[in-house]
Formats: C-alpha cells, sequence, structure tokens
C-alpha cells in the first residue's frame, strides 16, 4: 500500500480523466542526470584523410533510471507520447560531425540495446556554438513504456574528425529533455 | 485495489461536492423573481421554517401555485451518463446536477470543469495543474450542513395538527493543511520531508417520526390579517417525537508524508486516523425536539420569526471505534473501543426571520435565515397592473455571493402565470448561472 499511497495525493488529479479529459505528464527527463553528466568536452580530434577518424557510439547518458508516478498503469492509459530535446553543440576548433541517439527501454532492458528513438546529425563549424531543437513523437513500443513505472534512457554520440585542416575540439551537452505523455482515464 | 480506490475517492467527491454549492434553490416562481425572498403569508413551504404560519389565512389574495419544472426537459431529453466506464462520463457534471436540481430550467450553466490535467515530474519535482478544477478546493475550509425537516403530510383540526415528520441532519468540514492546499490549489510543487494533511469532520444522522401541535390567532382583529384596516398576533407550536433511523459521525485525518525521493520506491507514507461514531436503525431510541413561530400582522406590515430544533434531542446505542493505519501491514484497520454505548445527539436550533409590507403600489419582502453553518437573506418587491405583475428581488446566499432576479406574473382571470430569472451558484466553481423558473398561478377568488 506504502508504494502506492502516493495515488492519494494525486487521485483527485486523476478524477479530471473522466471524460475526455486527459492526464498530461511532463517529464524532466534531463532532471535524473546529474548537471555534470550532461555534456561532454571532446576532443582535439586530428585530421585524418579522407573521411576523417570516426568514434564509435559511445554514451553521454549511460542507462539512466527514470521513475514515474507509482500506479499509473492502474488509472491511466497512454494514448500519446512526444518527445523533446535541445542539444548544445559547439566546435572550438576544427570541422566534423556527430551523430546523437535517444534511447529508451523498459527499466530491465538495457537501453541501448533498443532501436534509438530518435537519431540526429548535425556539423561543427569552427568557433560556431549551435542548438539543434529535436521533437519526435514515440511508436508503439515508446508509447508502451511510459505505461511503466520506470524506464531507462541512453543518450549517445557519433563523432567523426574531420578530413583534413585544424583537429577537431569541442563541446557536446544536453540542454534539454522533455517527454510530454497524454493519458487517459481507464474504465473504473 | 487501485481502481477501487478511484472509485471509493470519486464517491468522496460526489459526496462532498455540494460542500461548494450555495444553498437552497427556489422552487415557486413568484419567490423566484423576488430574489427567494419567503413570500407574504408564508407561501408554499412557509410552515416548514415558522410553523405559526399553519395558523395564518390565506387571504382574500390567496392562490395555489404550482411549479412546472422546465429544468427537467433537457435533462430527461439528454440524461446524464451515469455509468463510469463510458467515455462522456463526468463526475463533475453530475455534482453539479445534484447541487443544482433541474427544477428550473438553465439558459446559462457554469462550466463544468473540463480541463486537461497537468502533472510535472522532475527527479525529486512535482507539480499539479488542476486548473479549473482547482476552484472546487476549499481556500480555507468547505463546510456544508443542513437540517431538512419536510414538508411533510399533516392533518389539522381549529389549529390543531397532527403529522409525519421527517428529519435528516448533515453536517461535513473539510480542510487542508498549508502545504496540501499549496499542492491542489495553488500548483505549488510537491517537496520531500513533507506532511500534506487532510482533516475531515462529518456527522450525519436521520430519522421519521410524528408532529403535532398547534397553531392560530393569539389575538386578532378581523379575519384577513393581510388586510391593513386588520391585526393580528399568529402563535404556533410543534412538538416532534422521533426515532432515530441511523447515525455515523467521524472525526478524519489523513496524512500524507513524502520521504527523501517523491519517486523512490517508498515515496509517502500514508497514515489515516479516524474516530468513529455510528448507530443502525436497530440502534436508534425516542428523541423530541420542539419548533416555535409567531407571525404579527398590524397596519399591512407582516412580522414573522420561526425557530425550529429547540432543545432536539436523539438518543442511540451507538458503537465507538478508532480507524488507523497499521504501521506493519499499511492497512487500515478499524477497532471497536465500545458497543452500545448511550449516547445523544443534537440537532441544531435554525432562525428565520421575515416581513413584508406594502408601499405604495409595491410589495416589499425581506428574509433572514440562520441555518446550520451558513446564514442567507432576500429581499424582493412585486408592482402590478391590469393583471400583470412585475418582480424583482436579490440575496446573499449561503457563500455569501448576491443574487438578483426579476419576473413577470400574468392572471388570466384565475389563473395566472409566473416566470422567473434569477442567478444562482450552485455549482462546483462557484461561477454564476441564470435559470428560468415557471409556475401556474391558481387564485381562489377574485380581489374584491
Amino acid at each position: 500500500m506504502k508504494t502506492r499511497a502516493i495515488l492519494l495525493l494525486l487521485a483527485l488529479a486523476m478524477l479530471a480523466g473522466c471524460g475526455e479529459r486527459r492526464l498530461v505528464l511532463n517529464i524532466d527527463v534531463l532532471s535524473y542526470v546529474a548537471p555534470a553528466d550532461r555534456g561532454q568536452p571532446f576532443g582535439p580530434i586530428p585530421a585524418l584523410p579522407p573521411d576523417g577518424a570516426y568514434f564509435p557510439e559511445s554514451p553521454l547518458v549511460n542507462d539512466q533510471e527514470v521513475v514515474l508516478l507509482e500506479g499509473l498503469t492502474g488509472l491511466a492509459t497512454v494514448q500519446a507520447v512526444t518527445i523533446s530535446a535541445n542539444i548544445f553543440h559547439q566546435s572550438t576548433s576544427g570541422t566534423g560531425s556527430d551523430t546523437l541517439r535517444l534511447y529508451l527501454s523498459p527499466d530491465d532492458v538495457p537501453a541501448q540495446t533498443t532501436p534509438p528513438v530518435f537519431e540526429r546529425a548535425f556539423i561543427f563549424t569552427p568557433g560556431v556554438a549551435e542548438s539543434t531543437q529535436v521533437e519526435v513523437g514515440g511508436d508503439a513500443r515508446v508509447v508502451d513504456l511510459f505505461n511503466s513505472r520506470r524506464f531507462r534512457f541512453s543518450v549517445t554520440t557519433s563523432l567523426r574528425g574531420p578530413a583534413s585542416g585544424p583537429a577537431l575540439s569541442g563541446l557536446v551537452s544536453i540542454h534539454a529533455l522533455h517527454c510530454v505523455v497524454v493519458s487517459s482515464r481507464k474504465p473504473l | 485495489m487501485i481502481r477501487n480506490r478511484c472509485a471509493v475517492v470519486m464517491l468522496a467527491l460526489l459526496a462532498a461536492l455540494p460542500a461548494a454549492t450555495a444553498g437552497a434553490q427556489s422552487f415557486d416562481a413568484r419567490s423566484m423573481a423576488m430574489g427567494g425572498v419567503q413570500l407574504p403569508g408564508g407561501g408554499a413551504w412557509g410552515s416548514v421554517g415558522n410553523v405559526a404560519y399553519r395558523g395564518v389565512p390565506q387571504g382574500s389574495s390567496g392562490s395555489t401555485s404550482i411549479p412546472l419544472p422546465l429544468g427537467l426537459i433537457p435533462v430527461l431529453a439528454d440524461p446524464p451518463q451515469l455509468d463510469p466506464n463510458k467515455s462522456d462520463f463526468n463526475a463533475f457534471e453530475l455534482a453539479n446536477l445534484l447541487s443544482n436540481i433541474p427544477w428550473n430550467l438553465s439558459l446559462f450553466k457554469p462550466k463544468t470543469p473540463s480541463n486537461d490535467i497537468s502533472v510535472s515530474i522532475g527527479q525529486n519535482q512535482l507539480s499539479v495543474d488542476l486548473g479549473d478544477l482547482a476552484d472546487i478546493f476549499p481556500k480555507d475550509r468547505s463546510r456544508f450542513a443542513g437540517v431538512v425537516s419536510g414538508p411533510a403530510p399533516t392533518y389539522g383540526f381549529r389549529g390543531a395538527f397532527v403529522g409525519l415528520q421527517p428529519l435528516v441532519h448533515y453536517d461535513n468540514t473539510l480542510r487542508f493543511n498549508a502545504a496540501l492546499r499549496g499542492v491542489l490549489v495553488d500548483g505549488a510543487d510537491v517537496l520531500t520531508n513533507t506532511d500534506y494533511v487532510a482533516y475531515d469532520n462529518v456527522v450525519a444522522q436521520a430519522a421519521g417520526g410524528v408532529q403535532f401541535g398547534w397553531a392560530g390567532p393569539l389575538v386578532k382583529h378581523g379575519d384577513d390579517p393581510h388586510d391593513a384596516a386588520n391585526s393580528g398576533l399568529y402563535v404556533g407550536a410543534r412538538v416532534k417525537l422521533l426515532r432515530g433511523f441511523a447515525y455515523g459521525s467521524a472525526d478524519n485525518i489523513a496524512t500524507l508524508t513524502t520521504t527523501d525521493s517523491l519517486f523512490g520506491s517508498n515515496p509517502v507514507n500514508l497514515r489515516y486516523y479516524g474516530s468513529l461514531r455510528e448507530a443502525h436503525p436497530r440502534d436508534g431510541r425516542w428523541g423530541e425536539g420542539v419548533d416555535l413561530g409567531m407571525v404579527w400582522f398590524r397596519r399591512g406590515i407582516e412580522f414573522g420569526v420561526g425557530i425550529n430544533d429547540i432543545s432536539t434531542r436523539l438518543r442511540w446505542k451507538v458503537k465507538e471505534s478508532i480507524a488507523y493505519t497499521d504501521t506493519v501491514t499499511d492497512e487500515i484497520v478499524q477497532k471497536t473501543l465500545r458497543d452500545s454505548v448511550d449516547f445523544t445527539s443534537k440537532v441544531p436550533t435554525t432562525y428565520t426571520a421575515n416581513a413584508a409590507t406594502h408601499v405604495g403600489r409595491w410589495l416589499l419582502a425581506v428574509d433572514i435565515q440562520r441555518g446550520v453553518r451558513s446564514t442567507t437573506a432576500h429581499v424582493g418587491g412585486e408592482t402590478g397592473w391590469r393583471g400583470m405583475m412585475v418582480r424583482a428581488g436579490a440575496g446573499l446566499d449561503a457563500d455569501q455571493l448576491l443574487q438578483v432576479a426579476g419576473g413577470v406574473g400574468l392572471r388570466f382571470g384565475p389563473v395566472g402565470l409566473d416566470l422567473a430569472l434569477a442567478t444562482q451558484s450552485r455549482n462546483l466553481s462557484h461561477e454564476r448561472g441564470l435559470d428560468l423558473g415557471a409556475g401556474l398561478e391558481f387564485y381562489h377568488r377574485e380581489k374584491p
């Protein structure tokens, strides 16, 4: 009972799920990651013709657990999930590219063993700091994740250094990572 | 279990929702048009609040009113969804319907809370934005209480009367501590290591029996006290012998204490404590009570005072118990302390005072009613010519909100039609609605 007791605090809120009303969960996923672990400086990556040095996928956030509301599965059915992220990338020197991937998985499955929820490639331009906004809707597998109390997520990067010119150095960090979960009340 | 809890909370909410409503509505279109004021001569149900009106003759301008339930038509044509499993089920709409029985036609319905609910979650961060729903939670405390004791069938002869006597008394006070109020009403973050406390004190009792008494003139000059040339003092007394049917009272404290982490394996501790007292029909004993009233007429001025449930007591054999959260099993357990304990409950005294007079072509009326937990007041007037009456009035409802009203009465020989428009806030969010009331008036005889 104790582990479900938080329901009582939200029970009246859940009543709003009666009729056409929905329960909207705004989850600040990034808050589960320590500030120091949200970004990663890299470099210098020297130039390597003809395509530049490629670094295999490495975790920026590694298999972080997120604990949601106890008992959501008993009261509400998740209808839709929207995931948005704001990624900051900066090259202090050199050119190159990166591909950032987000993985979400059930609590008992390592996140990176599942298909990425999104992947976004971006280019490093020397001396330029940019933010890239990503927003995707979750497929059925992702929607189902939010019917559970816990899930895991990982964020990975795959850097590619310059083919020529100065070595690439810079920073990749996540400035925001939100999930908006729209649920409807289950029949009583 | 979770589903059951949701259902229980829903039922509790439905039961508690009248707390947010603003008192009784008027079923009489003439009274409704005059702000809900008690009509001169007592009106149809005047003797319920002031027993002396039983003895007051109706006078030469007397009539019998039949209210028309216009509001039932749209409800019957499009009944509310009662199945909570259907998508169009709306507990709040139902609660509004119960709070404002659809006798009158709602021309402007207050909006039913229908917004999405947003819950923001982060690591050790939780807040709830209830939107419109936040309005249904008490800013300070919510109280609803009342005594319902009629009307009931009676038989009278020469001022004496005897009849059946129903009685229902309910009183509930719900209160949150500042932390819980902040979360539910103000959308504040849920904090770690914090107590969120709800206090609820409720008592309800029902009884039935017989009433007998007498009402009539103590002093009178002339037969029709409504005639300005006449005067009279009418008094009444009603004795009630009551057999208790059911009694229940509970003082409840529910505390949710958050731990170090809002989303850990044990995010909160729930503690409940309740002190309960209950009696079933077989546990009821006899009780008694007295109502007194007077109405004074002089020079066209009518003044009445009614006091109900003077020293009304009901006797019971009650079971006293406590309920609490078992720290081992985490379940709520109930433990009987004493059984078949003699207990006497009280029914609170209520008061009404009203006055009416003619000023020129206007009939003016005013009343004030002190209920169990609230005071209401109404003022209204009517004037007319050539068979058409124009009425207006205003009142302070149980939430001390000003309501206004107006209407007309059209007379066609012995039959009249009354129409009334009145604002009301008998809904969860205290928003004003506008009702249309109607009634037929059958005049006893033509005015001389």
